[in-house]
């Protein structure tokens, strides 16, 4: 079943700014809803737009990954555990970050694992949830967890070195 | 220059300064580019990185956030943006917009990019040089617009205003450019509209009528969608408008998307089922999954026979001969999928819809092909439902069809009015050849009161303006070549024609020619090669600059309007498109200046819309407006006819339409339904024209074979004609538009190229096996010409020949070689030249911001100097002009080329 906060009308940022209070949750982290990932980079550009990343760096990348003996694609964002910021602003304006904000298939979720009935709450409860990194094994503040992530995706995501784009992205060009 | 504009370019440049200096430390503590596209090598570096990361974020509560319209692509999502210091910083999107819901997808945050792009056009500009030598100097305005208007001025004195031409690639003004050109005179406000969208727009408004040139399926409440060639998570106009919708559909209520492709697309890994089809073959797919519908008995007979012109026995003998089993050897999908596909989409109807896009409709049998897919709605009667095939209109609010007690939006008066057709008597009816003088004397009436000439209204291609004029863009130049008409002044605006037209080269050639193009004016943001083709060059305002009036077809079927409001200046001396025309109308003078009455875009644009029940501060601080209260678009054709449609109106006896005589105009108002009068389909009939004889029409007067597939009154497949004998070694060339990308206008944008930059020839595995490449490998990729009825068919020439590298790409059909259309620029500065600084026309007397070109250019870590691959190919040159008949919809995706490797030296 669909989590009903899902529908409910984002407030527009100009309502949000000095009228809400701070985002402070108290298990900060982010829900990447890979059932809804179009893999279309908007996180990726929103956040390097607002926070002015140079070419070259990623702090959230968008990977496309060819689904193994099969004809398609799987889409996965991925945050960099040293490049991903807290985007402090956003959170003190009462707005979820950049990213999140620009995910046009809410893929990308940012809210509060504590927070009772939230959308992160429920989605912790199904089984289709994988952590891939808490708190404590990367500087990342944020918990990411995946929903429907493919087991060799996970696979993939936990040797951190196989993502070297060199080699596993067939279709966007990499250095 | 105002104090403004001075202040905001110190602004820039101090930003690009300090970021300079941010990134000269940081490379020389060791490490950012060594490890660009992962992690920082050092924890200096990561520091230092995120040091200024922190320094140069976006302060929400000190920034003001503005409403205003994207211009990212085509589709024109309601966006805020962030704007701190005299600059953009973030850009997201306006939950306010009932159509985007919110949205936005990475396209929205190029417009920072092109703003801010350091090579971007400031200043109008005057070559110094030979046409196309890329030499230039910087003029004034009034300089520039004085000499245009000195050019322009004696073509309207001597009455032969149509030798000025106006072509535009990307014109969202709501009709403000034709405003000009009526008031100039000159009928010849051309476009590219065939080698995007015409021979998708034909089938739809032949069934529809022409208020419903783009469809608005209700996908947020579909079942089931059966996707013929479209990407709509990628690339489709009102893409951006499906993406949540689909995929809340899909995920939250288990909806089933089905695609037939030829390369794995975003849309087709998000399918249920994805089926790489033969190319050209969704028609074939489509009229069998009708012959199983009928065969089954899961058509909604009673819709079809209340709305639908052609007889169900009649349709049902036709679709007989298609079977599954003959759909299978055309298109290369079982027999039995088909089959299954069919009864899927009946048993869901009617919360089912079909989709089709470039990926159906642009080929020779393309037109047809989505009248055979559209006929699939018909049949089970999903038109107008909840979850079906709905309709919601497009244009400008004035009172169309749909938006019965909308407030009527439109162009303040006074409208110039528009240039009287070339009947034969005129004129210009004399200047054109005895051909084409004989084929429009034989027109029917309603096409001799439409025909302005072979640019505007090519008369071997009449349905390219029967319903509205869509022009065929890619046989301009030709024509130009040929003579067929006499230019004096050509602008061209926001337009890439020099780049990526089909035949780019011949673009080239008449644009370098002035005999043929004797003064040619740029009119655009950036300099690409189009403009390097050009005698001035003006630089218009983007997207984050300017005012543009909004409306589009909301997948949320409730009409809706926005504003286009700037959020910065222009910057340099760049001037919103508007304002030069203006100008340039008040300089020509002679009664055109009365037309451009205004001093103020914004007070020029608050009479446009006040008629809105919202007062204007309100409309800019929300961007939009749309009446909430509004029933929902569904089955406009069931409702009633307005009152005012029924003063003196008639039935004909025989088809139960109700006409209504208007000042000597009998018009179509409605229809008679089971004794109520109803309003019924936009259409001559007010019923669905599955059946339509505007085809063998057409056909009859350009000499068209009846025989031929485009003729036919009915939806049929014909196979592309050069698709019948292909040889072993034959493969088909396709191209195609990336997510991050718009056409040849983003490869300047840092952050798409960034993602994508390059254009390789990708393939099937199976397909390089048979070549003996690998990815990596050289090719060289010849194309050769239609063998259908079309410009310079079956000559045995080749068209060109493109050398590439392969990109091996398991889910592509093994038939088709398939690359980008985005890379390989040769203008529009460092970004879209993959790094390449070499001199190039562009850069002299540029306007450049040249610290902030080389901190730039220090950025691009996939140039060839670092290693990487560089901007990709130019590869437009070898797309042969192949205008299918009578709608002239290019048909991109038919080339037939051979492969060849290029052995390593």
């Amino acid at each position: 079943m669909s989590d009903p906060t899902r529908y409910a009308p984002r407030p527009a940022p100009y309502e949000a700014v000095g009228k809400r209070a701070p985002l402070a949750p108290d298990r900060p982290g982010f829900l990447v809803d890979l059932r809804r990932c179009i893999g279309c980079h908007a996180c990726s550009v929103a956040c390097k737009t607002v926070h002015e990343v140079e070419l070259g760096s990623f702090p959230l990348r968008v990977r496309w990954l060819p689904d193994p003996g099969g004809d398609t694609y799987s889409f996965v964002p991925v945050f960099s555990e040293s490049l991903c910021t807290d985007d402090a602003e956003s959170l003190a304006v009462g707005m979820e970050p950049a990213c999140a904000r620009a995910c046009p298939t809410d893929a990308l979720v940012f809210g509060d694992f504590a927070a009772a009935g939230s959308l992160l709450g429920l989605a912790e409860l199904e089984s289709d949830i994988r952590r891939l990194a808490g708190p404590d094994a990367t500087d990342l503040k944020q918990e990411v967890v995946y929903r429907a992530l493919p087991e060799w995706v996970g696979a993939k995501l936990n040797q951190g070195a196989a993502l070297d784009p060199k080699d596993e992205d067939p279709i966007y060009e990499q250095r | 220059m105002t104090d403004n504009d001075q202040s905001r370019k110190s602004i820039l440049r101090r930003d690009f300064l300090r970021l300079s200096a941010t990134l000269a430390g940081a490379t020389a503590a060791g490490s950012l580019l060594s490890c660009a596209a992962t992690e920082p090598s050092s924890p200096a570096a990561r520091d230092q990185l995120l040091e200024q990361v922190r320094s140069t974020r976006l302060n929400y509560s000190r920034a003001r956030a503005v409403p205003t319209i994207c211009f990212g692509c085509t589709t024109h999502c309601g966006v805020i943006g962030w704007v701190e210091d005299g600059r953009v910083k973030l850009i997201e999107g306006n939950p306010l917009d009932p159509n985007s819901q919110g949205t936005i997808c990475s396209k929205a945050n190029g417009l920072i990019s092109a703003t801010e792009y350091p090579e971007r056009l400031l200043y109008p500009m005057r070559r110094v040089g030979p046409r196309g030598s890329g030499r230039w100097k910087r003029i004034s305005w009034d300089e520039a617009l004085g000499e245009i208007a000195d050019r322009l001025r004696p073509l309207r004195e001597n009455g032969t205003p149509e030798r000025f031409v106006f072509q535009y690639g990307r014109d969202k003004t709501k009709g403000f450019s034709k405003r000009f050109t009526d008031a100039f005179g000159t009928p010849n406000r051309l476009n590219r509209r065939s080698i995007c969208s015409s021979s998708r727009r034909a089938p739809l408004m032949s069934f529809y009528g022409r208020d419903f040139e783009w469809e608005s399926q209700d996908v947020e409440n579909t079942q089931y969608v059966l996707n013929f060639g479209g990407n709509p998570m990628e690339a489709y106009q009102g893409g951006m408008f499906m993406r949540k919708r689909l995929m809340d559909a899909k995920v939250d209520r288990g909806a089933k998307l089905v695609t037939f492709e030829v390369r794995p697309t975003a849309t087709a890994s998000v399918s249920d089922e994805y089926f790489a089809v033969n190319p050209a073959s969704d028609g074939a797919i489509a009229l069998a999954m009708a012959h199983v519908i009928v065969r089954e008995g899961l058509e909604d007979r009673d819709f079809w026979d209340r709305w639908s012109t052609w007889d169900f026995a009649e349709m049902s003998a036709h679709v007989a001969s298609f079977t599954p089993e003959w759909a299978e050897s055309e298109s290369g999908i079982p027999a039995a999928t088909i089959e299954r596909l069919a009864k899927e989409f009946g048993a869901a109807a009617p919360a089912c819809c079909t989709m089709s896009n470039r990926g159906s409709a642009k080929h020779y049998n393309g037109m047809q092909a989505d009248r055979a897919i559209r006929m699939l709605d018909v049949l089970v009667g999903n038109v107008g439902k909840p979850g079906g095939f709905c309709l919601s209109t497009l244009r400008g609010w004035n009172n169309r069809y749909g938006q019965d007690g909308l407030p009527v939006l439109s162009q303040p008066a006074p409208k110039p009015a528009s240039p009287s057709p070339w009947k034969p008597g005129t004129r210009q009816f004399e200047t054109l050849a005895p051909e084409i003088q004989e084929r429009v004397r034989n027109f029917p009436q309603m096409w001799q009161d439409k025909y302005f000439g072979e640019l505007a209204t090519p008369s071997e291609y009449p349905l390219s303006w029967h319903w509205y004029s869509m022009r065929v863009g890619q046989l301009v130049y030709p024509y130009i070549k040929e003579g067929r008409h006499k230019v004096d002044l050509y602008m061209s605006y926001t337009l890439g024609a020099a780049y990526g037209m089909p035949e780019a080269n011949l673009a080239r050639e008449v644009l370098a020619d002035e005999s043929l193009i004797p003064f040619h004016v740029a009119i655009d943001i950036n300099y690409g090669e189009q403009a390097s083709l050009a005698d001035i060059v003006l630089p218009d305002a983007t997207a984050l600059e300017r005012w543009d009036a909004h409306s589009n077809n909301n997948y949320g079927l409730r009409p809706y309007t926005g504003i286009r409001q700037p959020l910065v200046e222009p910057l340099g001396e760049a001037r919103p498109a508007q304002i030069i025309w203006r100008d340039l109308a008040r300089l020509i003078g002679g009664g055109m200046e009365q037309h451009f009455d205004f001093e103020d875009l914004e007070d020029y644009y608050r009479e446009w819309y006040k008629n809105l029940p919202i007062d204007w501060e309100t409309f800019k601080r929300d961007g939009i407006w749309y009446d909430d209260k509004r029933p929902l678009d569904y089955e406009l054709y069931d409702r009633a006819v307005l009152p005012e449609h029924l003063v003196g109106a008639e039935t004909d006896p025989d088809t139960g339409v109700l006409y209504q005589t208007k000042g000597g105009k009998r018009k179509a108002v409605g229809i008679m339904q089971d004794g109520r009068a109803v309003q019924g389909f936009p259409t001559p009939t007010r019923r669905i024209a599955v059946y339509d004889p505007i085809f063998p029409l057409a056909a009859d007067h350009v000499g068209l074979s009846l025989d031929d597939g485009n003729a036919s009154p009915i939806p049929t497949y014909h196979k592309v004609p050069e698709h019948k004998n292909l040889g072993v070694d034959d493969y088909i060339l396709t191209t195609f538009k990336w997510n991050v990308h718009t056409q040849g206008r983003s490869a300047y944008w840092k952050h798409a190229a960034e993602i994508v930059h390059t254009n390789h020839a990708m393939m099937a595995p199976e397909t390089a096996v048979r070549l003996g490449v690998v990815t990596g490998d050289e090719i060289d990729i010849t194309t050769y010409r239609p063998k259908g009825v079309a410009y310079r068919a079956n000559e045995s020439d080749p068209v060109g020949t493109v050398r590439n590298r392969v990109r091996i790409i398991p889910g592509m059909h093994p038939r088709v070689i398939a690359q980008a259309h985005h890379a390989g620029h040769w203008e529009h500065g460092v970004v879209a030249r993959g790094g390449d600084t070499a001199p190039s026309g562009g850069s002299s007397g540029m306007a450049a911001n040249t610290p902030g070109r080389d901190e730039l250019s220090r950025q691009i870590w996939w140039s060839k100097e670092r290693g990487g691959t560089g901007g990709g190919v130019a590869i437009n040159h070898v797309y042969p002009i192949n205008a299918a008949p009578l709608v002239g919809g290019q048909s991109w995706f038919d080339n037939v080329c051979t492969v060849s490797r290029v052995d390593a030296v």
